[in-house]
């Protein structure tokens, strides 16, 4: 489903060069909860943002159910994360702008398929991440649990084929860390999603079902 | 507090900051510098208007300690020796002045003024300094016949040296000038004219028929023992009154100072309510960037908060920070206004002559006060503008301010209280109103424009929320774009507040130019009878009141075609403190061939009454602004003592600003003795053509002098012409007040696209695509300029009744209709709403084109 071959990405500023990933090659099938830990700086974000369409490799390939997301263009790109692709980070990053229930929704709007299906399914969504009562709410008014929970269902409206999560509880105390990670998979095993997480927590990595282990940009087997 | 440390932190962590925000600092920057320099622009052109005209003034005045001047008319030369007998008198010259055509350099002319080269001793100003610097100078000044001397500049401009001789006609009279010393202005005299000619004042006469007449006499005076001469003018006033010709005014020359202004009237109105609009806009500008640019570190501050900076010093950083940026950004705006200043006054001059007095500026003068002024403005309003969310940010905990989230998401706004501000300030124009119309302070209404334009600013924000209720297109990026315009009214409300201003002034001013150039081509089409018109060309080119060559009405009479002739005089004077303008014509010609559009009369026939008697018949804005009506009486000046006259009849009249007193020639001179033209107005046989006596008439006047002869649609243009140019400068600082309302509008926008760099990477990683990204944003900017260009709009027609029905009637008294110009405001807001995303473009863009990991990486 999601499949990478000696990925290489490197960073110019000015003089220096950071070279964050030096070769990475994984496969991911359908339906899996991967864990990738590693030290800070060893590359976790530059790979998840990689597999997520979100950042271009500098060399190597990456196929995602086919799609070779290396050669693709930014509408390509764009598309597949629109269709297939489900995002959860460490601070949230909900708009400010929106009510919870709009961000939920976003997804569907930027695609333009909001309708009467869609906010039911974004109500089941909000009551099985208990923030039903929360739905008209701007995200200042959530507590950081709420906020991630929230993230969480808007990842996952648009019934993605992965779910991407970069340190989903790095913000967060250990009780909700637990619930967040209990609703990640939950959700998704009951959705049929296969997830990414990033994360620094032994907890999370034993929840998962493989653990990629990341050293100064390569995988530690 | 520790402010060493302070110091530290705030040149260290401001100046990364700057550094980091490369695009948003230039930006805030440019607006700092542009508000700053529309400040400068327009307070340069009004200074150097002023400062060229008072310049003008001293050198025909010269500085004397008591001075007499005919008004209208000259004075007889025996008052000289009256003067010379006073015993408190020292000193005391005379001098006569002109302005001549020169045939020979088309368009071209000589402000030429006779002095007394030997009797003006401690009198001396630099027009004699520099030509005369030896008593041999003086001798062949008086001794050469006809001998001038030229400004140098004019000298070079016409390829003239000296030795050479030029030919000069005023009044139908010619005169062979021979030039024997260039003048060298003098630096406190800059800005003077450069068409000034000087001669002795017995070649003046001589020349041009002015044999025993004067313009003015000025005196110095005997001090008395403390030094002080007031009690030696008073008593030489007292002494010579009884004296002196009723249409001479006599007494210490700075009472002139007061009379430069009411003389500049229209033109400096103008740029004074263009000034304000430009502070007020400016000011905007300034406000915004500040504040906006405190808001967005809020979070930053959370942290050294935490890190344990006080609260005082939280201000001192963020105001401090916002001034030094303001000191880099006002001396940017110094240089761009002076720039600007220095484009404007060409169009300045050629109004200020064609209105109001012979002026040609040259180069602009810089007061250092006002840019003083203007960077001050600058400061200030960034200091306030820093100072106020400076300390709402130091009061919130730092743990508040550290929490996710959007810091300016958890701004307060202070929203409440804006639209009570702008109903107060309603009141204040309904208010200021009253006073100029009623009250009779004519600059409250200055006031009144200032009070409506600012309630439509603190109106903004509401107008913006109001907006954003109406349930949007039903697209994606407009559905973002309402939300995120709503919760980025911090910024918006400033730059819509801005835009409606621009946009309201440049509506008010758009609808009363075009109103009043409508009300007066109207009046033109429907008061101005004659088919030909002539008249001295100096009086066009320069502004002056020369009398025409009295041949040129014989001539006219004893051309084939010509039915009637209509001569006018035309003299300027103070009446009752305000100046006008004393004109005569034949009433009998003018009954039938060109009556009069009466507003007011005396029960009978208003001309009959002119004709018989003392009457006479005025103009509304000189009824308006002495608050005359039909049978008051007026007292008139004249050389053969004070006439009072009764107002037969008021008219609708738009040639003369400061208002007509209208005579009919046999009175005028009779009670004048004035017996001069200034033009004529012809009246052909049914059948000639205006075409073919016109040339007729060029080629009979052509050796006589330079003539300009008119048409009746030609008249008429040139009236618009001269027109359109007084409105010239109103054009163009109607153009800058837009485009830095437009500017305002990319900066807020840029501003916030830098500020929401994460938010966008979040959308683009649901999936928004670059277009979506770039459609969000213009229609933002969209929403801001629906926001700020419809109340502009509303605002815009209010500026328009103010501007009409306040200021031109407490100041002139004109009666302007109303003319809606539905295409140039179609244009205006059409033009605006395409500015507003014009300017989007740029930071809509960049937003679309930010790599979504990078975006997502910004803190
Ligand atoms: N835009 C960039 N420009 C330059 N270097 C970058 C950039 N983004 C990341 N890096 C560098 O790439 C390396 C990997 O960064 P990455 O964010 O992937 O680490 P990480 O494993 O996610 O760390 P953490 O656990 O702290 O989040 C780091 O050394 C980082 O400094
Ligand atoms: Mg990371």
């Amino acid at each position: 489903m999601l499949e990478t071959r000696d990925l290489h990405k490197s960073y110019q500023t000015g003089e220096a060069r950071v070279d964050a990933l030096r070769g990475i090659t994984l496969k991911i099938l359908p339906g899996e909860i991967i864990a990738i830990t590693g030290p800070s700086g060893c590359g976790k974000s530059t790979l998840l943002h990689i597999l997520g369409a979100l950042d271009t490799p500098s060399s190597g390939q990456i196929y995602l159910e086919g799609h070779p997301l290396h050669s693709l263009d930014d509408d390509k790109l764009t598309a597949l994360r629109r269709l297939k692709l489900g995002f959860v980070f460490q601070f949230f990053h909900l708009l400010p702008t929106l009510t919870v229930e709009e961000n939920v929704l976003l997804p569907l709007l930027l695609s333009g398929r909001v309708n009467a299906a869609a906010r039911e399914r974004a109500h089941n969504l909000l009551t099985s991440v208990s923030l039903a009562d929360r739905s008209h709410h701007r995200p200042h008014q959530l507590s950081g649990g709420q906020l991630q929970r929230a993230a969480i269902a808007r990842a996952l409206i648009h019934q993605p084929s992965i779910l991407l999560a970069d340190e989903p509880t790095g913000n967060l105390d250990s009780a909700s860390s637990t619930a967040v990670i209990d609703l990640i998979t939950s959700l998704a095993r009951q959705e049929k999603t296969t997830v990414v997480i990033v994360t620094h927590s032994e907890k999370v990595a034993a929840a998962a079902s493989r653990r990629i282990s990341l050293v100064d940009g390569r995988i530690q087997s | 507090m520790n402010w060493f440390l302070t110091l530290r932190i705030f040149l260290a962590h401001g100046g990364r900051d700057f550094l980091r925000h490369k695009t948003l600092s230039l930006l805030n920057l440019t607006a700092l510098a542009v508000g700053v320099a529309a400040i400068v622009a327009i307070q340069t052109v009004n200074e150097t208007a002023l400062r060229s005209f008072r310049a003008s003034l001293d050198l025909v005045a010269g500085r004397p300690d008591f001075t007499v001047e005919g008004q209208g008319f000259r004075l007889p030369e025996k008052l000289i020796t009256l003067l010379r007998q006073d015993p408190a008198v020292r000193e005391v010259t005379p001098t006569v002045q002109l302005v001549a055509s020169l045939p020979a350099y088309r368009g071209e002319f000589l402000h030429l003024i006779g002095v007394d080269p030997f009797s003006n001793g401690e009198l001396v100003t630099y027009r004699l300094e520099d030509a005369l610097r030896t008593p041999t100078d003086a001798i062949a000044f008086v001794s050469e016949p006809n001998t001038i001397a030229l400004t140098r500049p004019l000298a070079d401009r016409l390829h003239l040296k000296p030795g050479d001789t030029i030919r000069a006609i005023s009044g139908g009279h010619e005169a062979n000038l021979r030039i024997r010393f260039l003048l060298e202005p003098s630096p406190d005299l800059i800005g003077a004219d450069d068409h000034l000619a000087i001669a002795d004042i017995a070649t003046v006469q001589s020349s041009f028929g002015l044999g025993g007449q004067i313009d003015r006499i000025e005196a110095l005076l005997l001090p008395d023992a403390s030094g002080n001469i007031t009690s030696a003018r008073t008593q030489l006033l007292s002494r010579l009154t009884p004296h002196l010709p009723s249409h001479a005014r006599a007494g210490p020359p700075e009472r002139r100072g007061n009379e430069i202004e009411k003389m500049l009237g229209a033109f400096q109105l103008n740029l004074t309510a263009l000034s304000l609009i430009a502070l007020v806009v400016g000011m905007f500008l300034v406000t915004n960037t500040v504040a906006a640019n405190v808001v967005r570190r809020r979070a930053e501050l959370g942290l050294l908060r935490a890190l344990g900076l006080d609260r005082r010093s939280v201000i001192f950083l963020l105001v401090g920070e916002s001034l030094l940026l303001a000191i880099v950004g006002s001396t940017l705006g110094i240089f761009l206004g002076l720039h600007v200043a220095r484009a404007l006054l060409q169009s300045v001059s050629s109004t200020i002559t064609s209105h109001y007095v012979l002026l040609s500026m040259r180069d602009i003068i810089v007061s250092p006060w006002s840019l003083a002024g203007a960077g001050l403005a600058g400061l200030l309003a960034a200091g306030l503008a820093a100072w106020w969310p400076a300390r709402e940010a130091s009061l919130v905990p730092p743990v508040d301010a550290l929490q996710s989230g959007n810091a300016a998401d958890r701004a307060s706004s202070p929203r409440s209280l804006a639209p009570l501000a702008a109903v107060i300030l309603f009141f204040f124009t309904l208010f200021f109103s009253a006073t100029a119309l009623y009250g009779h302070i004519p600059r409250t209404g200055f006031l009144a424009a200032l009070s409506i334009l600012l309630a439509a600013a603190f109106l903004a924000p509401t107008v913006g929320r109001l907006l954003a209720r109406f349930p949007s297109l039903p697209f994606p990026s407009a559905i973002l774009a309402r939300s995120a315009f709503v919760r980025g009214l911090h910024r918006h409300g400033m730059a819509a507040a801005a835009l409606s201003v621009a946009v309201a002034m440049a509506i008010g001013v758009t609808i009363m130019v075009h109103s009043f150039r409508a009300t007066v081509d109207q009046w033109i089409g429907e008061n101005i009878k004659a088919d030909l018109f002539i008249a001295p060309s100096t009086n066009i080119i320069a502004g002056a009141l020369e009398p025409l060559d009295p041949e040129a009405e014989t001539l006219a009479l004893a051309t084939p075609g010509v039915r009637a002739v209509g001569s006018y005089r035309e003299v300027r004077l103070f009446l009752n403190g305000l100046p006008a303008k004393l004109a005569a014509c034949k009433l009998d010609i003018l009954r039938i061939y060109n009556p009069l559009t009466f507003l007011y009369s005396l029960p009978g026939d208003p001309y009959e009454l002119c004709l018989k008697g003392d009457f006479a018949i005025v103009s509304e804005n000189f009824a308006r602004r002495r608050q005359l009506k039909p049978g008051d009486t007026i007292s008139l000046p004249t050389p053969t003592g004070l006439r009072p006259l009764q107002v037969a009849a008021v008219f609708r009249d738009y040639t003369s600003e400061s208002g007509l007193l209208l005579l009919d020639r046999s009175a005028y001179q009779r009670l004048t003795g004035d017996l001069g033209l200034t033009s004529l107005a012809i009246h052909l046989e049914p059948g000639s053509s205006a075409q073919a006596v016109g040339d007729v008439m060029r080629e009979k006047l052509r050796p006589r002098g330079e003539f300009l002869i008119y048409s009746q649609a030609g008249l008429r243009e040139e009236a618009l012409r001269i027109f359109d140019r007084s409105f010239a400068v109103t054009a163009l600082l109607r153009t800058l007040a837009i485009a830095v309302a437009a500017l305002g509008v990319t900066l807020s926008l840029t501003a916030l696209g830098v500020e929401r760099t994460r938010e966008i990477g979040i959308l683009r990683a649901t999936g928004a695509s670059r277009g979506q990204i770039l459609r969000t944003i213009m229609a933002e900017s969209a929403y801001l300029g629906v926001t700020g260009i419809s109340l502009g709009l509303v605002t815009g027609f209010a500026v328009a009744l103010i501007l009409m029905q306040v200021i031109n009637r407490a100041f002139f008294g004109w009666t302007i209709d109303w003319h809606t110009p539905y295409p140039s405001l179609f244009l205006i807001v059409v033009g605006m709403m395409f500015a507003c995303l014009l300017a989007s473009l740029p930071p809509a863009w960049r937003a679309s084109r930010l790599p979504p990991a990078d975006a997502l990486r910004s803190e």
